[in-house]
């Protein structure tokens, strides 16, 4: 994989440029589960195991199935060099994966390729998709502590998803705690992203994430905290949401 | 799936060795539809070894459709009878266990490994997603995203995670780039069977002798297989022995207590080791059976622990790939290699220390385990007595 300096990238209302090239620098090491992205890779079988049990209960299918997602239009968001991606993709489930920065796109692309796996990569942001498309699952997976406007971007990813689907969203929840660990704990001290990936005032509560929801009639139908045990190096789902956790959003009606 | 391969197909899991490891692991992949191929050319079993089946192996056995193919060649093992002919241990010439009395129907089950060998193979055979590579591996590579095989006869396999399950001299283990710590033993093992003129009842007897224990094991009828461990002078002189001398010398050694006792067809002599890899998992490899653990055939725990390596592993597999995910990530391995890493150490360092004590209360340890029930008040002044021996710091110079 070879590691390119961002030049371009797509211009979006929801992008914030400085962020961008902050993750670009990043795509090189993305696959390497004992770089920089270790706290990723670790973390990674959790929230694919919460996504699929939503997906497979949503959809009637069986969990312990090697093609349990076929037939399912996937849209990830966000989606880095394909780490949730490719899982997917695996599991049977046409997977679209965009983001907006071109390095991450190329060494998801180049990764896929290698795998054998046809995945969809797509240089763009939600906003620039074409608006008739739809997606049974939407998955956004730590990008709404970076856009600019977490409202317009869940109403775009609201109108992206058929009325019988779902969307994922996973963040950091702008508490004390959070404060105290993800930024000085979290990305200090567990390397959970290299410094300054994240901005603490930027983080979404559960409510704003509700409030933002419920105005697309959509309703949280499961929700789970993330924590992580540094003694067992483990990360575990919780009831716990101060600082790290997962929603599945579906209609309401 | 959207696999886009082009060239060779892809496999999820390649398993390599077709001795009952190897076709465990590779029938309990397939049976959750993973894509395996097995490597493993058709030979006639070589040697007539039984295998103690404990309770563990035989759930196992069980959940991969096994067992129902084989249980009626199989003999339970009611009672295990260890028996002090040393005229070292003072305190216990002969102790019992019962499976009754720590709430079991059986320890185990006994069972020739031809036997099981057709069975596995047959369950083997009706599994769509198994495919049978009915040759031997000759090179492995290892490269970031998968591992290629190539096979004595030029066919090349492909896969993302390889099972070594061949044998004692895994061509995998050294792909993998995993070192062996290797004891040799000064000990053989000969392996015969039996007939007897009284019927066994399910009793399994050891009779520790001072060249080390001689063991026979109940067989269907009245029939038992016998493990005799001793000096290699020894075996090679019992391996000369015309089976009229050998008869007589095994009812010799087992004090006549099943009656005249003849001796079948077929012996072999395995010279005894312990030999322990440095890791368990490295480069898309994982290591299954003896090519895993070489242990003296003492306490039944070879195979056994061998199942388990198979049961762990497909459990593994399973998981990560019902998540989606490579089955060969270096994450994935790193968690094999832990899993199986303190069951296998342990279990090493239980029967080196048996095998040096005399004492193999393993098995009936290893039966208790598994119902959470204790035999600490049989087994406690067995320790002492092994402590007496002075074997605790055999123990220590292990861990
Ligand atoms: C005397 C004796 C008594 C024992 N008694 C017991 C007992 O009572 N209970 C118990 O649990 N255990 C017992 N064991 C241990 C048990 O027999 C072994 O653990 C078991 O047979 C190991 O199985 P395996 O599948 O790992 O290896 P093996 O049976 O050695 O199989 C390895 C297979 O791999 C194949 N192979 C090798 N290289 C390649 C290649 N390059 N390509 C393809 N195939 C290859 C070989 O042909 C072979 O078929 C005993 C062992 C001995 C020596």
């Amino acid at each position: 994989m070879t590691t390119q300096t961002e030049t371009s990238h797509a211009a979006s209302p929801s992008v914030d440029p400085d962020e961008v090239a902050k993750f670009s620098k990043l795509s090189a090491e993305w696959w390497d589960p004992h770089g920089k992205m270790a706290p990723l890779h670790k973390i990674n079988p959790l929230r694919l195991a919460f996504i699929r049990d939503a997906v497979c209960r949503k959809f009637d299918r069986s969990a312990r199935s090697l093609n349990c997602l076929s037939g399912l239009r996937m849209l990830d968001i966000g989606c880095g060099a394909g780490l949730l991606c490719e899982p997917f993709a695996r599991l049977g489930a046409q997977v679209i994966g965009v983001d907006p920065s071109e390095s991450n796109i190329a060494a998801a692309k180049l990764h896929a390729e290698r795998s054998h796996l046809s995945i969809d990569y797509r240089c763009t942001t939600l906003e620039q998709m074409d608006a008739r498309e739809r997606f049974d699952i939407v998955l956004a997976m730590e990008v709404v502590e970076h856009v600019t406007d977490v409202g317009a971007f869940l109403d775009r990813c609201a109108a992206i998803m058929k009325p019988s689907g779902l969307m994922v969203v996973s963040t950091l929840n702008r508490t004390w705690k959070s404060f105290a660990l993800a930024i000085v704990g979290a990305e200090y001290v567990l390397r959970w992203l290299p410094r300054g990936t994240h901005q603490w005032e930027k983080f979404v509560t559960p409510e704003e994430l509700t409030r933002h929801l419920e105005r697309n009639k959509l309703g949280i139908t499961e929700q789970a905290g993330v924590v992580y045990s540094p003694f067992a190096d483990r990360w575990s789902t919780s009831s716990d949401m101060d600082v790290n956790y997962m929603v599945v959003a579906e209609s309401l009606e | 799936m959207n696999d886009t391969s082009a060239d060779l197909t892809l496999y999820d899991v390649a398993v390599v060795g077709g001795g009952p490891v190897g076709l465990a692991t590779a029938v309990a992949l397939a049976q959750a539809e993973i894509r395996v191929a097995l490597i493993a050319s058709r030979k006639p079993y070589p040697d007539n070894r039984t295998t103690a089946l404990l309770s563990g192996s035989v759930d196992f056995l069980q959940r991969i459709g096994v067992w129902e193919r084989c249980e009626d060649k199989a003999t339970a093992l009611r009672t295990m009878r260890l028996v002090d002919d040393t005229r070292r241990l003072i305190r216990a010439p002969e102790v019992r266990f019962n499976s009754e009395e720590i709430g079991l129907d059986t320890f185990g089950y006994n069972i020739e490994n031809r036997e099981l060998l057709i069975a596995l193979e047959a369950r083997a055979a009706e599994c769509p997603t198994l495919t049978r590579i009915d040759d031997d591996a000759e090179a492995i590579d290892v490269t970031e995203l998968n591992v290629t095989i190539r096979t004595r006869q030029g066919g090349v396999v492909a896969a993302r995670l390889v099972v070594g399950a061949d044998g004692r001299q895994s061509i995998c283990r050294d792909a993998a780039g995993i070192e062996v710590k290797r004891r040799e033993l000064d000990q053989a093992a000969m392996t015969f069977n039996v007939t007897h003129a009284r019927p066994h009842h399910n009793v399994s007897t050891e009779f520790h002798t001072p060249n080390g224990p001689c063991v026979f094991v109940p067989l269907p009828g009245n029939r038992s297989s016998v493990v005799w461990v001793a000096s290699p002078a020894e075996a090679k002189r019992l391996m000369a022995l015309s089976d009229e001398q050998l008869s007589d010398a095994a009812e010799r050694a087992m004090h006549s207590i099943l009656g005249r006792v003849s001796v079948g067809p077929g012996r072999h002599v395995f010279p005894l080791a312990i030999e322990q890899p440095r890791q368990f998992a490295k480069n898309r490899i994982v290591l299954a059976g003896e090519a895993a653990h070489v242990l003296p055939p003492i306490g039944a725990q070879g195979l056994n622990l061998g199942l388990r390596d198979a049961s762990d592993i497909a459990d593994l597999v399973i998981d990560t790939m019902t998540r989606g995910e490579d089955p060969g990530n270096p994450l994935a391995l790193a968690q094999f290699d832990s899993r199986r890493r303190n069951d296998i150490a342990s279990r090493t360092m239980a029967i080196d220390l048996a095998n040096r004590s005399l004492l193999s209360d393993f098995l009936p340890m290893q039966a208790a385990r598994a119902t959470g029930l204790h035999l600490l008040n049989a087994i406690r002044p067995l320790r002492r007595i092994a402590m007496r021996e002075g074997l605790a710091p055999t123990w220590r110079r292990l861990s």
